[in-house]
């Protein structure tokens, strides 16, 4: 019987494998399909690819779905199933790659569009820009028209404090223009601008190139430092200016050494990135003198002649050098007039230097509190000095007017003696006179005393 | 001194008995195609063993240089043998491993000017030689059955 099973199932082989397949090579076959797969997958684009894929992986498992013992023993430590688990991962791995890679594609049209929008932003300010400078010439070389017969008439005041209004503004939106420039060039890389790829630096170049930024900002510089230079301005204005100085400082140390990075191998914008380094501590120094050329003018105007101060060392010594001049004159003369004092500590000093400009000089730290105690003090004493010499004055001028009372008193007295001795002579002598010269008049009497009235005082 | 005698022959006898674990099963799945290295060597990595075939070749084809560039199919049975074939063979080597060594059980004849696209497949309790998509073939070590 067993003999007889073993011949059958023999018998079933022979008839079913006249045509066999080698297992080595289905296994081959599967795993060169499975690789095929694997590799689609890979260099699939699409969602729809992906599909298709899973569709014809499907059609692969059912088509060797007879062989999955013999493939379950034949891709040890892999097997059949997990073959195609392995390849259902993959795909899903790639779907959402692709959805990734949807969702960055749709950002970069975007930030296409932003980028476009961006630069056309840029060669707008930029026209902008170039248009204000070429004004902003024009007011400068206008105000120093002016400035050359300045002080002639209020007319020409007049067109000189427009010019300086104008060109403050024009400088100030060209400020604002070229700020704006800067946070648009560094505004999508600042964040990344350390890890930059070569196409983002190159974009970045092309913009600074294109908006001539760096020409602009050394523009933006030279033009502040001439027109504070050139200028004469009020504490509000200067406060304006110092705070616009300020901001654009602020932006310069945050985006300097980033140009700085991007230009470390360019040695002409480098150089020129040096020079707006020297250029941003010029502006900061001229923006100090204007403020003390200005204080200046407020002495000048008021006919107070100190000498030129540019710094506060200056402004201290220059002043407490006018006030002890002021006190000197007055102890030589002893006489002091304290008109000139009440002017300059009343009308100059104290209403418009100490409320207007002494606080912006402290805000900038541009003088300590000490010198203005100085200073203050050097006045105090100066009043001191008009108060003594007053004290002297009064009573020399008492004592003068003494002495003139007393001689006047003199003079009277004696002259009211004299009248009273010819008074009596005149009650005795008419009674002998008349009997003797009964012809004279009382007048022509009164004549003759007078003569010897004056004979006795010139001899007297 | 008899009883102690008597011990010590049991003891011996109870050492030195074999232990047998059966039944085994050392089927490969399937066949493994590997290549000649030019030392005329070949390696299997699931199945962890190198062996040089040199010898084979020389005693399949008469060349001492036969081997090289050439592909060896090996599969071994349920039994534990192992069957060994190349392109151009008109024999199904048949090996036992012993002692670090492939020791010919067999060399089955199989045609008279050798087999073109042999391959081997795994039919339990067989091995099936296949000529292409033909089949040729059930062997055991003892030979060829059911022809």
């Amino acid at each position: 019987m067993a003999k007889f099973l073993a011949f059958c199932s023999l018998f079933i082989l022979l008839t079913i494998n006249i045509f066999g397949q080698s297992d080595f090579r289905i296994t081959q076959e599967f795993k060169s399909r499975q690789r095929s797969f694997e590799i689609a997958i890979e260099y699939s684009k699409t969602p729809d690819e992906l599909n298709k894929i899973q569709k014809e992986i499907e059609e692969f498992k059912n088509e060797f779905r007879g062989n999955k013992e013999l493939l379950n023993r034949a891709l040890y430590p892999s097997n059949f199933e997990s073959s195609f688990t392995t390849l259902d991962k993959k795909i899903e791995y790639s779907r959402k790659k692709i959805d990734e890679i949807t969702n960055l594609n749709t950002q970069v049209t975007t930030l296409r569009v932003n980028y476009e929008q961006v630069s056309d932003e840029l060669a707008k300010l930029t026209s902008e820009i170039n248009a204000l400078r070429n004004t902003n010439v024009k007011l400068m070389a206008e105000l120093r028209a002016i400035r050359s017969g300045y002080g002639t008439t209020k007319h020409k005041i007049d067109s000189l404090n427009k010019v300086i209004t104008e060109l403050r503004q024009g400088i100030s939106q060209r400020d604002t223009l070229i700020k704006e420039i800067m946070d648009n060039i560094f505004m999508s890389a600042e964040h990344k601008l350390e890890t930059l790829n070569d196409a983002e630096l190159k974009g970045i170049k092309t913009k600074l190139k294109s908006t001539s930024l760096i020409d602009n900002i050394s523009n933006l510089a030279s033009d502040n430092i001439d027109f504070l230079n050139a200028s004469l301005l009020t504490a509000d204005d200067l406060n304006v200016l110092r705070s616009e100085y300020n901001q654009f400082d602020d932006r310069w140390k945050h985006f300097g050494p980033k140009l700085f990075d991007i230009y470390s191998t360019d040695t002409e914008n480098k150089d020129k990135l040096v020079q707006i380094d020297t250029l941003m501590v010029n502006w900061d120094r001229a923006l100090d003198k204007s403020i003390f050329r200005s204080i200046h003018e407020e002495f000048k105007s008021n006919n107070i002649n100190i000498p030129l101060f540019l710094n506060a060392k200056e402004f201290e010594s220059n002043l407490i050098t006018f006030i002890d001049g002021k006190i000197n004159s007055a102890n030589k003369l002893g006489v002091q007039d304290d008109s000139e004092y009440i002017f300059f500590s009343e009308n100059v000093w104290d209403s418009v230097v100490k409320t207007k400009w002494i606080p912006l000089l402290l805000n900038n730290n541009l003088v300590k509190n000490e010198q203005i105690i100085n200073i203050d003090k050097k006045i105090a004493e100066w009043k001191k000095t008009i108060g003594g010499t007053k004290s002297l004055f009064i009573y020399g001028l008492i004592a003068l007017l003494a002495v003139i009372i007393l001689i006047s008193i003199f003079v009277i007295y004696k002259k009211n003696k004299k009248v009273k001795e010819l008074s009596s002579i005149v009650n005795v002598e008419p009674v002998k006179e008349k009997s003797k010269t009964s012809e004279k008049t009382i007048p022509g009497i009164y004549d003759g005393l007078e003569d010897e009235v004056n004979d006795d005082i010139d001899k007297s | 001194m008899k009883k102690i005698g008597i011990s010590i022959l049991f003891v011996f006898l109870f050492g030195c008995s074999q232990i047998v674990l059966e039944p085994v099963d050392f089927a490969w799945p399937i066949e493994s195609v590997l290549d000649v290295s030019d030392d005329g060597k070949v390696s299997e990595t699931r199945f962890s063993f190198t062996a040089n075939v040199k010898s084979l070749f020389f005693e399949e084809m008469n060349d001492s240089s036969s081997y090289k560039k050439e592909t060896v199919r090996i599969i071994r049975d349920t039994k534990g043998y192992y069957f060994m074939i190349a392109s151009g063979f008109k024999n199904v080597y048949v090996f036992k491993s012993d002692d670090g060594t492939f020791s010919l059980e067999n060399k089955i004849s199989i045609s008279e000017f050798g087999l073109d696209l042999p391959a081997f497949n795994q039919r339990v309790p067989y091995i099936e030689l296949l000529e292409g998509e033909e089949h040729v073939a059930y062997l055991t070590s003892e030979g060829i059955k059911g022809e």
